[in-house]
This record gives structure tokens, sequence and C-alpha cells, in this order.
């Protein structure tokens, strides 16, 4: 039998690294931003984006250290085997939280604009279970995965958002730059979370052929993120202005349902465009499931990660349904993610670089594996 | 053939000894109660005392080639030209072998077991008293069916020409395409009982090596009794069993199969069986078909376009109607929802159960029109257009709009250019009814995640069944749903082939001649 | 075997979820397509309890009706009740059908309604979170009751809602009907705190007629703009697309139609806190009426008729400016919305008392451009 070679493609880490980003945050992301700054909202998310490219290298170099090696190995190198693991652990328990964090906020949209009566266990649990099935087929199906939804979502998503341009006002978005620098500065912690996501790379990278390669790949996909994300803010606040936006839970719905299409089959397009949204919250949980029991398999210390995610299901169902509504998710929200993001995505990296460049751990070719 | 595990045989073997009547004796005994063997003995020489026997099964080997190349030469024209050796014996033997016997295809075996399968098989054997040894002599010569066009893959423009029963003949057709020293066949015999001829064609410098030994080695662990027919060894080594979708291709056309093992696949042929298989397959190949090379470009481009939006439109059309009648009307404009729920007025069924009914009665109609004559089977479509069509409206059991739903996705169905593939659709299009029925567009999306996840975990012989769409290699993307330019396919698969360039870029020399053109013009 | 067992556990599980399942499904033929809503407050007549404040209308489709059939094509129905919500959701206690919202084309709120700030915020309130609704549908206001739109039989259309909708969207070719979505209203509610022009529709026997537009200010009513001046609203608020503008050229009524109507505002100074601004209309059409024997494609005529436009243009346009503000005291013509976008640091300084400033300090002047292109077909 020819064996799965769990090996990823520089294109699969961009894709990856896209499809994880590009989440649940899409939804709400213009009325976030459009609420700190307004009519500059994209501003953030561009300054954010401009950091994260050096996230990624930092994410980069530090694996590039450790060929073949994902962060739940090498971290057992750097800091020693018990910091090492309970970092690792710290890593799980996060990733764990974000996926239950993602499948409820996406649950309440399903509930809000599909199946309103629906129970939201059902809703849960199914999008849970399908998404075990991938990932007990290792990281080469993840990776795979990611590949093949990424056109399959964005080509009729962005097609769709243009059908918009009609309800525009691009004057809506002046006064541009008008914001002092302070408050924009000030701003950036706020919605750090939004590129939340970038950090799996550190486990996925690890899979990799030559790491090196990654560089190109990570860069390419935090700019098309960012490219992304300013083009919903862009579009949702042309079309209603920074206060109406403000004022939506969920502008991007709102922006959809806006957009019809007199004298085709389908007419409105919200109920289509929510249901190929399920693909990126699939891949996100995919991608976030895998690193995680992968975590637990290697603080485990276990070869597979597979004997993991159905327990972990029962977590994630558990932690999912804890807040009891949607105020109190978003508030949970808020509460966790800027700090745990900020921990992950800058703290780790950074600080596992400087004592990997302290303790001069240098480059080893194809050690161990 | 050392791949080829040889089960020990029980029996204790049998030698071929030097009486002609203990030999007739022994194979008598193995083959009693078999009334179609043809025991011939006869006498030859001056003297009329060199004894010999023919054995062959009565039907299976060609009685004029024996009895030109065997009886005749032997009891006619050796008569005429005494033999030299008048001892019997090893010089008789060899006399026979080498001098006598004026056909093309002989072998010696002095094992009585392999003289019996041999006659199984269609040859005809050769014993001569006094010789341990005797002749096989190729004879086989059973009735078969001409080459004609395949029936399940008619081509308009390609060629006509299809496999047959006959493995020999298989392999020539595909022989015919290949004039390479370096096309390989390696024959087997497969089934304990059936011996079958099993054949594997592969080109030795393209097709990679750790396919070819997993092939062989998939090949070599099928311990079975008979093989009737390839779906047998399709079936003992694909990857998934429990898959809706077919891992190995099948088909008729050696055009197709010599294609492919340029392609850098293996094909295995069977005998008794006019499909060949082909491994691996993605689903991308099913998708394919021969004439999409043989057409232009832009021909097949959209040829391939169609018939990938077919495939999509089979899977989810009656599971989208589900959904969108009875979950989310809002999607619709309002014209059209109104003229639909005006023609479901009425109608005591959920849409949910109208939709499985429908359905399920153009299923039953396919398998019986499948199965009938096609006289008869041409009525049954009447009668079933009748039935569906109208008096299923006019009684008002279901929808006009649901007759035209399931036209469509009958019609799309059909569009599937492989036959298995199309069958796996089905099974999935009821199983993402059944989620539509339950949580709507996004049990559809669940259900078409589900697919998708299947399709992403599934290989074939170590090939990602998703290929090139997962596994992103650019050069590969020429021959997906946009064939490109045939000059601009300059390079075989990457995950399949090793020797990957196919041809040289010659646009710039037709288009190059600016002269010439011109001296055209003036004539 | 292992699969197969496994196959089967799944299988039961997908039964088990089946049999508990189809949690939102609702047959087609079981909805009740509401195509338009009207609001009004409820009368004391009406009143069952004190509590009921509001009497809504619906409007939906008889399907079986539509395709063929003698009977009535549509059906109206009416609620009355404390909040909207509740009365969106009376229906179903009375009627086998479920009611659905997501094809309401039309949005009708009665006079009485706009009158009273607290409960037009409340119904918009409900209306834009009403999940079902989508916002894009058409407003409008209906001098009078909301309900007596549902009153009238449409002698041309078969459906009432289709038919006001295809009115609405005539906009595109006469500048003096007016459109609104309902998304568009709350925006501008929310940009003008609760000021708004809004398209007035007036009921008739067997027709309704989109004519002139309602003004509120601080979500409420308080006057109508009439036929003309809802068309050169149109032309202040770059709204305008087709129309007509009818002038007298040498004592004979001609017609100017228009296929563009661009305005663009400029500053044109700001002078002892006065700010002056430059309204500029440009517009493209052709003269489609004259007089029989006159050759009117000639260049210096057709300047003249040109200039004669153009004085209407700006006539007009300042006379509706100063009606607003003068006579309304509140900026709908898009003074703020222009200092705020282009000029935030100006803006900046007035922000505080605005309307004030606004009735006061601001001075626009309107400057028209006509282009004539062509005549029609002779000369």
């Amino acid at each position: 039998m020819i064996r799965n070679n769990d090996i990823v493609s520089p294109y699969q880490i961009a894709m990856i690294t896209i499809m994880t980003v590009i989440s649940v945050e899409v939804f709400s992301i213009a009325a976030d931003t459009a609420d700190i700054l307004g009519t500059d909202g994209w501003l953030v998310i561009v300054i954010l984006g401009i950091i994260n490219i050096f996230t990624a290298m930092v994410i980069v170099r530090l694996n590039s250290i450790f060929p073949g090696k994902t962060i739940a190995e090498y971290s057992q190198i750097i800091i020693g085997t018990v910091p090492g693991k309970v970092l690792t652990s710290f890593f799980a328990i996060y990733l764990i939280i974000v996926i239950a964090y993602v499948t409820r906020v996406f649950t309440e949209v399903v509930k809000m604009f599909l199946l309103f009566r629906t129970p939201t266990e059902v809703i849960m649990l199914s999008l849970i279970l399908v998404s075990t099935y991938i990932v007990r087929g290792g990281v080469e199906c993840v990776a795979r995965i990611n590949e093949l939804i990424f056109p399959i979502l964005f080509i009729p998503f962005t097609i769709v958002m243009l059908f918009g341009l009609p309800n525009m006002d691009f004057s809506n978005l002046r006064p541009i730059l008008q914001t002092p620098p302070g408050k924009v500065l000030a701003s950036i912690p706020r919605m750090i979370f939004s590129f939340g996501g970038i950090e799996l790379a550190l486990y996925y990278i690890g899979f990799m052929k030559e790491p090196k390669k990654a560089y190109k790949s990570l860069i390419i996909s935090v700019l098309f993120i960012l490219l992304f994300f300013v083009m919903v803010i862009v579009f949702c606040i042309a079309a209603f202005g920074a206060k109406s936006t403000t004022k939506a839970i969920w502008p991007l719905v709102m922006y959809i349902r806006g957009i019809s299409l007199p004298g085709l089959f389908i007419e409105r397009l919200d109920g289509v465009i929510l249901s190929l949204w399920v693909l990126t919250v699939f891949t996100t949980i995919v991608t976030v499931f895998f690193t995680a029991s992968y975590s637990i398999s290697k603080v485990a210390g276990t070869r597979e990660q597979k004997q993991y995610v159905l327990p972990l299901v029962i977590i994630i169902y558990y932690l999912a349904l804890q807040p009891g509504s949607l105020a109190e998710l978003y508030e949970w929200g808020n509460a966790i993610f800027p700090y745990a993001v900020s921990a992950f995505m800058y703290v780790v990296p950074v600080m596992l670089l400087i004592i990997a460049g302290l303790r001069k751990l240098e480059v080893k070719q194809n050690e161990g594996n | 053939m050392g791949f080829f595990r040889k089960k020990e045989k029980k029996m204790e073997k049998l030698i071929i000894s030097k009486s002609l009547d203990e030999n007739m004796k022994r194979l008598k005994e193995r083959l009693k109660d078999c009334d179609d063997i043809v025991y011939k003995e006869f006498r030859v020489g001056v003297e009329q005392n060199l004894r010999f026997l023919l054995v062959y099964v009565d039907g299976m080997s060609s009685r004029d080639m024996l009895n030109d190349a065997v009886l005749n030469a032997l009891m006619v024209h050796a008569r005429e030209v005494p033999p030299e050796a008048k001892e019997p014996g090893e010089g008789l033997y060899k006399l026979v072998r080498y001098g006598g016997l004026p056909a093309s295809e002989l072998a010696d075996k002095d094992n009585l077991e392999d003289a019996i399968l041999a006659i199984l098989i269609g040859d005809a054997v050769l014993f001569i008293d006094t010789t341990e040894k005797c002749i096989i002599i190729g004879a086989k010569g059973w009735p078969m069916r001409g080459v004609s066009e395949p029936n399940t893959e008619a081509l308009i423009r390609g060629p006509r020409d299809g496999f047959t029963e006959t493995f020999r003949v298989n392999t020539a057709l595909v022989r015919r395409r290949i004039r390479d020293s370096r096309l390989k066949l390696k024959q087997l015999r497969l089934g304990k009982r059936s011996f079958t001829d099993i054949g594997v064609m592969y080109i030795e410098d393209i097709v990679s090596p750790e396919l070819l030994e997993e092939v062989f080695r998939r090949i070599s662990t099928i311990d079975i009794d008979a093989i009737i027919e390839s779906g047998y060894i399709e079936q003992l080594i694909e990857d998934n069993c429990m898959s809706p979708f077919p891992q190995i291709s099948v088909t008729e056309r050696p055009d197709e199969v010599a294609a492919s093992l340029y392609e850098g696949r293996v094909a295995i042929l069977v005998d008794n069986s006019p499909f060949a298989l082909i491994v691996p397959t993605t689903l991308n190949s099913l998708f394919q078909s021969p004439e999409d090379y043989y057409d232009r470009w832009y021909v097949a481009s959209i040829l391939r376009f169609i018939r990938y939006f077919a495939s999509i439109l089979s899977l989810v059309l009656p599971a989208s109607y589900i959904a969108v009648t009875s979950f989310h009307p809002g999607i619709l404009p309002d014209k059209l929802v109104i003229s639909m729920a005006a023609a479901r007025e009425g109608i005591p069924f959920p849409v949910v159960i109208e939709t499985f009914i429908m359905e399920v009665t153009f299923e039953l109609l396919r398998e019986a029109g499948l199965r009938l004559p096609v006289p008869i089977g041409s009525a049954i479509g009447i009668v079933g257009g009748i039935v569906i069509g109208s008096a299923a409206v006019e009684a008002g059991i279901v929808s006009p709009i649901m007759v035209i739903i399931v036209a469509i996705t009958a019609i799309s169905s059909f569009s599937i250019p492989n036959y298995s593939l199309s069958v796996g659709f089905r099974m999935l299009r009821f199983f993402l009814m059944i989620l539509a029925g339950v949580l709507g567009l996004y049990g559809i999306m669940l259900g078409v995640l589900l697919i998708l996840s299947h399709l992403v975990k599934l290989k074939s012989f170590g090939i990602p069944y998703m290929s090139p769409y997962v596994s992103f290699e650019g050069s590969d993307f020429k021959d997906t749903i946009v064939r490109v330019p045939t000059f601009l396919m300059a390079r075989r698969p990457i995950l399949l082939a090793r020797n990957r360039i196919r041809l040289r870029n010659n646009r710039n020399l037709i288009n190059r001649p600016e002269q010439e053109s011109e001296r055209d013009d003036k004539e | 075997m292992k699969a197969i067992k496994r196959l089967g556990a799944a299988a039961v599980m997908s039964c088990l979820l089946l049999l508990a399942g189809c949690w939102d499904k609702v047959e087609i033929e079981d909805r009740l397509f509401v195509l338009a809503i009207g609001v009004d407050s409820a009368t004391e007549a009406e009143q069952k309890i004190s509590e009921d404040r509001y009497t809504l209308s619906f409007v939906a489709p008889v399907v079986d009706q539509i395709i063929e059939g003698e009977g009535p094509t549509f059906h109206t129905y009416k609620t009355v009740e404390n909040n909207l919500i509740t009365s969106l959701t009376q229906l179903l206690e009375r009627f086998s059908k479920k009611q659905f919202f997501g094809h309401t084309r039309a949005i009708f709120f009665g006079e009485d309604i706009m009158k009273s700030d607290k409960l037009l915020k409340e119904v918009l309130d409900g209306v834009s979170r009403y999940h079902e609704l989508h916002n894009s549908m058409y407003a409008y206001i209906v001098p009078g009751r909301a309900e007596e739109v549902f009153e009238v039989k449409p002698m041309y259309d078969k459906l009432l809602a289709p038919y006001i909708a295809g009115i609405t969207e005539n906009s595109n070719y006469t500048s003096k009907a007016m459109r609104l979505s309902l998304l568009d209203m709350t925006i501008m509610l929310e940009n003008q705190q609760g000021g708004l022009v809004i398209p007035k529709l007036v009921p008739g026997e067997k027709e309704v007629r989109l004519n002139g537009a309602g003004v509120l200010k601080g979500y409420k009513l308080i006057g109508y703009l009439g036929d003309k001046e809802t068309s050169v609203y149109n032309w202040l608020m770059n709204k305008a697309k087709g129309g007509a503008i009818s002038i007298e050229y040498n004592n004979t009524p001609t017609v100017f139609r228009h296929f563009t109507f661009n305005r663009k505002i400029r500053l044109a100074k700001v002078e002892e806190g006065k700010i002056y601004l430059n309204y500029e209309m440009e517009t493209e059409g052709s003269i489609e009426e004259y007089k029989m024997g006159w050759k009117i494609l000639d260049n210096v005529l057709l300047e003249e008729i040109s200039r004669e436009v153009e004085k209407r243009i700006e006539g007009e346009s300042e006379k509706l400016i100063e009606k607003f503000q003068k006579q309304f005291k509140a900026d709908l013509i898009g003074v703020k919305d222009y200092l705020s976008k282009y000029q935030p640091k100006l803006y900046k300084t007035i922000e505080k008392d605005y309307e004030k400033f606004f009735t006061d300090s601001i001075v626009v002047e309107v400057t028209a451009n006509v282009k004539i292109r062509r005549v029609g077909l002779i000369k």
C-alpha cells in the first residue's frame, strides 16, 4: 500500500492559511472596524496585515530552524520537554476554544438566516461530525480539502460581491484618513484577532519538505487576506455608510441580502452565499481541529492523532453550547481572543526564536522523523 | 512471474510416461466425464508403427488448423517422405517437433498437469508413444465475436474498433497503437479453477516503478477460484470498496487504453472480457472522453464544461429543489415562487416525498428499459413518459415543475461519460435529497462537504483521486475542465509519468513561412 | 468488516436524525407570500384592548387564482396588535397558511404613524430586525391610512404589490417618481437624526399614483412635497435619471427630455461665517416637441432653449432649497452629507449647532448646464 506521504506543498500552506484566517469574523469585521474608526476602518486591517507579514516571516524563520518538525516537537527541543509539552497543551486548549467559538458563531448565523427552528445542537453537531471525517484522514487530507475548497468558495463569492456594486455609493467612504494616528494605533489591539489563524503555520510548515518555501506562500496569503478583508469592509461601508454598518451585527450578510438579481432563477443570494460560507467555516474547523488533536497526540507521545478526534468532539460540543446568548458569545470572544491570539501569534514564536537563537540551535537537516 | 504466488498443488505431479496407453489412461482418468474432449489416436509412418495421440477440447481448438498442421502433415505428408529416424523415442520426437508440424506455435511439456491445462485453454496436445514429453500445439480457435464498435462508449470521431472477449485480440489492438519495444505486456493466469489470462500492460520508461510494483503486488494478493470478468479484478484490487466512486476506470476502447498507457497509467486486460481496466484513475479522467483529444480544443473544452456542469446538476438539482421549495423560497424571484406554489396547490405529498416518488419511478424506468430488448425498451420509454409526464400531473400526484426537475436531472445524468461514475452520482443524489429534506441548503452543503472530504481522502493506487485539483501542479491543469490546444500539452501528468516531455511546440514553425503564403495568394 | 460496522452506525445515526428532523420545513403551498405590508396606528374603533397600537394590513396572492380563475387574485388580511412582531405572527392564529415575508416588496406607512415618532421608531426597528424581511423593499407614505392602498383593485395588473413596485421602478424614466428602499430609509433617518423624504403613494379607485413625497423631521411628518417638487428634489439629491422638463419658449410649451442628470456640489467659499455652496447640475437630453412647421435643429435656437431650461432648473431648485431651509428647517438636500464627507474639517466646526447653521448660514447657488443633443426625427 502506498502510504500517505504527509507532505504539505507551499501552495497548500497558502491555502490553509487563507482558509483558516477567513472564517466567521468576516461577517462582523466591517461593523467592528467601522465601530472603532468609522470610514477609516480598513486602515487598521491594512496596518495589521503589514504587521502580520513580519509575523509570518518570524514563523517561517522559526520553522526553518527545525525542518520537518512542528512547533509541538521543536518547542520541546528549545525549551525542554516538560515546558514544551505545557506550551503545546496551552496551544491545544486555545485551539479547541477557537473551534468551539467558530462553530457557535456560525451556528448563530445559520439559525438567523437559514434554519430558524432547527435546534442549535443539530446544526453544530452535524458540522463538527462532518469535519471529523476529514481530520481523521491526517494532514494530507486537511491540506487537500483547503486547496480544493478555495476556488469553490472564492470565485462565486467574489462574483456575488460584485453584483452589489449598484447598491454602493463610494462617497460613503469619505472622509478618508481623517482619524488621528493615535486613535488608529490604539485600535490595533481590538482587531488583532481578525488575523488569528496564521499561527497554525507553526504546525503546518512542519510538514513541508522545504520550510523556506513557505516565506512566499505565507506572505502572499497574508496579502490575500488583507485585500479580502479590505474589500469586504469597503463594500459594506460603501453600501451602508459607516454609521449604519456599525448598527448591523453581520454587515456582510446584510450586504449580500441587499443584492438581487432580477430576471434569474435565483433572485436573492443570501441563502446561497451563506450555504457557501459553510465551506470556509468547515475548513477553519478542520484545520484547527487537526492541529488540536495533533498537539494532544504530541503531548501524550502517541504516533497517531486519530484517536483523539472523537473525544474532542464532545469537548468542543460542550464548550460551544456554553454561551447563553449571542451577546454572551461575543463577550467571551472579545475577552479571550485578543489576548490568546497575540500570545500565540506574536509572543510565542518570537520568544521561541529568541531562545533558539540564544541556545544556538542550528539548522539540522533531515533529523528525526 | 515471480510475483505470482503459485499455490502448491496438493495433488502429486503427474509425469508423462513413455507409454501412450498409460498417458491416455491418466488423461481419461483426470478428464473423466469431460465429454467435450477429443482423443484422436493415429498412426504414422510407412509401417504405421508410430502411435500418436492428439488431445484437444472440441470447439476450443481450430479443427481446420489441426487437420492441416498435424493430422495432414503427419498422416499424409509424412507417409510420402519416410522419416529418417526409424527409432521411436527422442529422435522421433525431435523430428516431429522441429520438422513435422507446420504450426507456428509449439511448445514442449513433460508434465501432464501442464498438458491438461493447455488442453483446457484450447490448445491441442500431441503425445507420441515412447516419448516422455508432449507437444503443445497452439491451436486456439474458438468462435469469437469480431472486432466491433463498442456500444457503451460510442464516439462521433475516433476509431471504431473495440475490445472483444478474446485476450489476444485485445492485446493486439493495443499493440497496434504503441509500436514501441518499451510497451510491455506481462501475462499471468489468475483463478484457481478458471486460469484466466490477465495481461498487465505499461510503457516501461513512462510508468512510475512504484505504481507498477503496487499493481503487481495487489494482483498477486488475489486468490480466487474464477475470474469471469474484469470486474472481479477491479473489485479485488480497488482502494476503497465503500466508495461510490469508481477508482479504476473501465473501457472498451483500445485507443483509450493506449492513450492512458502513454500517460503513464497501467492497463489490465482480462480474457473473456471486452473491458480493460486502467489504473490509477482520477475523477478528472472519468470526465474525459477519448474524443476530447480528437476534436479541436475548444470543442473539447466546451464539452468538458458541459459534462462537469451536468454532473453537478444531476447531483444537486432534486436536492436543491427540495431545499428551495420547502426551506428557502426566499431565494427565488416572487413570480417564480408564486407559480411554483400555484403548481403545488392540491398536491397531497410534501416536496420531499414527491421528489422521491418521481426519482424512484425514473430509476425503475431506467432499469426496466436497460434490461429489455431494444424494441420493448422503447415502449417502456413511451409508457414511462406518459406515466411520469402527464398522467401523474393530471392526477394531481406530482406538480409539473417536479417533472421538469426530474427530466433535467435525468438528461444531466446521461451526459456523464462514465457509467459507474453516473451510478455513483445517482446514489449520492438520493443521499443529498434526504439531507436537503432535513436541513435544507445547509444540509446540501454538509452533504457536499462529506462528498468532497471523501473525494479528497480517496486515492487510486497512490494517486489522489482529486488530482490535479488537489496537489496543485500547473501543467496538469491543462487537461481539466479546459483542454488547452494540443501543442500546449507538452507534458505528461506529473504524478503519473516519469518521462514527461510528450511533444515539442511547433506553432512557430506552422505559422512562419510567409513567402509561401504570399505565393499562394498570387496563384 | 470494520468499515461496514461504521457505515451501519452512521446509517443508524442519520436515521435518528431524520426521524426527528425537518424542523424548518414548510411546504411552499403552505406559505402565504406576503407581498406588501401596511402599517397604521390603530383607531379607537379598532382597538380591542387599549394596548393595541398598530393596524397591520398584509396582501398576499391567492396563488391558484393567478394563472387561471375568476376569483380575486389577492387577499388582504388585517390585524390589530400591540406591536409589530405580534401582529406579524397573529395571522398564524387565524389562518392555516404560514405567512412568509421573504418576498415582501413594499411597506406602506400611514400618515398617522409618520406623525408619531415613538410608533415610527418602534416599527422601523422591528422591521429592520426581522430576519425574513429584506430591507431592499420599497417604503412609501400614504396620506390617510395605509390600509386604503389594499382596497385598490388594480385595473391593469393581477397583483397589487408588483404593480406598485413596477411603478416605483419607473423612476428610471421619470424624475417625478421617487424610489426609496427600507434600507435607504433607515440609513437616511439615522444620518439625519430623523429627517427623511419618503415617496407618497396616493390610492385611488382602481389604481394608485406615486405622487410627491412626505418630509419627515425628527421622525415626524412635517409636510409634503408636490409632484414637481419631488422632481426637483431628485435633481438636488442626484437621484434623477430620466424625465422631462416642460418649459415655455416663444409662448409655445416645449419639452426637454433628459436621460442623464448629474449633480455635483462644490464649496464656493467660506465668508463671514457663511458657507457658500454651488450645486452644479449637468443634464443631457433632447427636445421632443415644439410646433409644427418650426425648425428647431438650429444651434442658436437650441442654445436659447437650453438657457431657458437651465433657468428653469436653477429657479425651481433654489425655490425648493429655500423651502427646506426656511419652511422645513431640515437639511435633506445633501449639504450635511457633502460637508461631512468632503469638508470634514469645516464640518467639525459647525457640527454642534448644525440645524441652525443650515437655515441661516448656508447659501446655496445652483448652476445648471443643459445640453440638448437631439431633436427627434424631423428638423
